[in-house]
């Protein structure tokens, strides 16, 4: 019986010394010799190491557009282009007869900052007022990734302006799609079947 | 003392006992099977195949149950004492006891096959060469350094010495061979890089930009992609800190000691004894369709200055030095007729590999011995009768 109970605590004292010990410090002792077979970069920014591409640098564009871009699954209006997705844009198009509208998703992270706060934003960036609350609950609405998407349309003296945010758990989707006055007719409903072909991949 | 040890031997070598093992096998692999559709195959592997004990969620009442892994184990020891130790010998058990021995074998190629096998795959596009392949779902942390001549030097963590440090752990590793200790914290199951923009916060580090955002696990274990901050501290006291990531193209770069040490989160990898070079990928595909028909890889096997040709196709593995490699699948899916392709061949190195095969010949040279022998003697009845 003595035995039995000394066994038991030194049971217990080597899980409680195996739990003290080794959990958050550890000698790493594999080594390994490989060949550097794809010649390995030490100097690959934060961009290159995840597959991102710098911001504003829409580059290559690519004739046939893919139906799948970042998380997302979409389908694209005719007469848009696809080029790269850049750091901010996971999906990003041009379009227009003469390829001056942009279109783009981002996404961010919580809420965004809040869809009145990025409205308002949009609002400055054409050099308009704020929208009041008021104004702000009178936008469209439109079901996109299984919510209801905000639609913001506005417009400055040059240029146009259709912007789409959607609040999903953990994360906010914008739309946005900005351009010259001239090049922006007939682009609301391309911009709309686009928002709406919009899902989240499988 | 005895009488209860001739007890256990008793329950332990029953019928009775096998049925109720049986029993809760086919139980398991129903529940299983049911779970699966939430959970996905590998966690359902884990928690019902390989465990020893689980608690089935059923709703509303928690079941406890044991697990595969336990039942198969007193299986073997049911068997083994009932079906071989306890058995009467004589030639009318032979048949009985040769089948025990396949079925022993069976169990004892999956014991070996879970706790000494190694799996995963090895994707090499045309021209590509590869002398290791990677897990499907277990993480390794890497710390590199130039050994010269093309060659590199991995000091290499299993995912069981940092998978834990989230929720404000974090974890130390270090080595005397490398300059730095190395914090890994916020590690994290599955998760994405994303840039951090200037209307929200996060609640973790944010590292040139870019943040590391935690995300629901999938069912398909695969898909997750782990991530974790890691923080490289030398000697005298200067932090370097960086994100790595499950599938990033390059590691994160620390400099120490005047010399340049990557350091990567990546699938776990496993040497093989040879390379395999992809010499041509083929894919025929079902008529008007861009389903494949057939798919098959032309690899040359480089083994110590000789290589050889061969063909791994769908029913085609390839064997060698106790690997085997099969035909998995291909990629990208939304490639366009004439970009290239990658040929994904899943690479399975298992001691047992042909022991089920080799059971399988076991039970039925011991089926076919009781049941001709059965036939025998009832022939002979049949003769004396008459």
């Amino acid at each position: 019986m003595r035995s039995a109970g000394s066994a038991a605590w030194a049971l217990l004292a080597l899980v409680a010394g195996g739990c003290a010990g080794g959990a958050n410090e550890y000698v790493i002792d594999v080594k390994r010799t490989v060949q550097d077979d794809n010649g390995l970069r030490w100097d690959a920014t934060a961009e290159e190491r995840f597959g991102m591409r710098p911001m504003s640098k829409p580059s290559s564009t690519t004739e046939v557009s893919q139906q799948s871009s970042g998380p997302f699954d979409w389908t694209a209006p005719s007469g848009w282009t696809q080029v790269a997705p850049t750091m901010m844009r996971v999906v990003n198009f041009m379009a227009g007869e003469h390829q001056e509208v942009q279109c783009y998703v981002t996404i961010l992270a919580g809420d965004g900052g809040g869809a009145l706060s990025n409205v308002n934003r949009w609002q400055d960036q054409l050099g308009l007022p704020d929208l009041t609350p008021e104004q702000f609950d009178r936008l469209e609405r439109h079901p996109v990734l299984g919510t209801d998407g905000v639609l913001l349309e506005a417009r400055n003296d040059s240029d146009f302006m259709y912007g789409m945010v959607c609040e999903l758990p953990g994360q906010a989707v914008f739309v946005k799609m900005t351009g010259p006055l001239h090049e922006m007719s007939g682009e609301r409903d391309k911009f709309l079947a686009f928002c709406t072909s919009l899902k989240e991949k499988g | 003392m005895r009488r209860f040890f001739n007890g256990l031997i008793n329950v332990f070598s029953s019928l009775g006992l096998s049925c109720v093992l049986l029993l809760l096998l086919a139980l398991l692999t129903f529940l299983g099977t049911l779970e699966q559709v939430d959970h996905g195959l590998y966690e359902v592997q884990k928690k019902y195949f390989e465990s020893f004990f689980l608690v089935h969620d059923s709703g509303a009442v928690p079941i406890p149950l044991p697990g595969a892994n336990l039942v198969l184990c007193v299986l073997a020891a049911n068997i083994l004492l009932g079906g071989m130790i306890r058995l009467r010998r004589g030639w009318r058990t032979a048949g009985v006891f040769v089948t025990h021995i396949g079925i022993a074998m069976l169990l004892l190629s999956g014991f070996i096959k879970m706790y000494h096998s190694q799996d995963g795959h090895v994707t090499l596009y045309e021209g590509e060469q590869s002398a290791e392949f990677q897990s499907y779902y277990r993480w390794e942390l890497a710390v590199i350094e130039e050994a010269g001549n093309g060659e590199l030097t991995e000091h290499i963590v299993p995912q069981e010495k940092f998978l834990h440090a989230s929720d404000g752990q974090s974890v130390t590793l270090s080595s005397p061979e490398l300059p730095f200790e190395l914090e890994v914290a916020n590690v994290m199951r599955n998760s994405r890089p994303m840039p951090k923009g200037p209307m929200f916060e996060v609640d973790v580090p944010v590292v040139d930009g870019i943040f590391l955002k935690e995300q629901d696990l999938v069912s398909v274990a695969e898909q997750n992609i782990a991530g974790a901050y890691v923080t490289a501290v030398t000697a005298d006291g200067e932090r370097q800190e960086g994100l790595v990531w499950g599938v990033e193209r390059h590691p994160f770069t620390v400099r120490a000691d005047d010399k340049n040490w990557g350091i990567t989160l990546r699938h776990e990898r496993y040497p093989m004894p040879f390379s395999v070079r992809l010499d041509r990928f083929t894919k025929e595909e079902h008529p008007r369709t861009n389903m494949p028909s057939v798919f098959s890889s032309d690899v040359t096997v480089v083994e110590d200055q000789t290589s050889r040709g061969v063909e791994i196709s769908m029913n085609e593995p390839l064997r060698d030095e106790g690997l085997v490699l099969y035909q998995a699948s291909w990629g990208p899916s939304n490639a366009r007729p004439g970009d290239p392709l990658f040929s994904t061949l899943a690479v399975v190195r298992n001691p047992a590999d042909q022991y089920p095969l080799w059971a399988c010949w076991v039970i039925a040279i011991g089926l076919l011995l009781h049941f001709g022998l059965k036939l025998m003697r009832y022939i002979q009845i049949e003769a004396k009768a008459s």
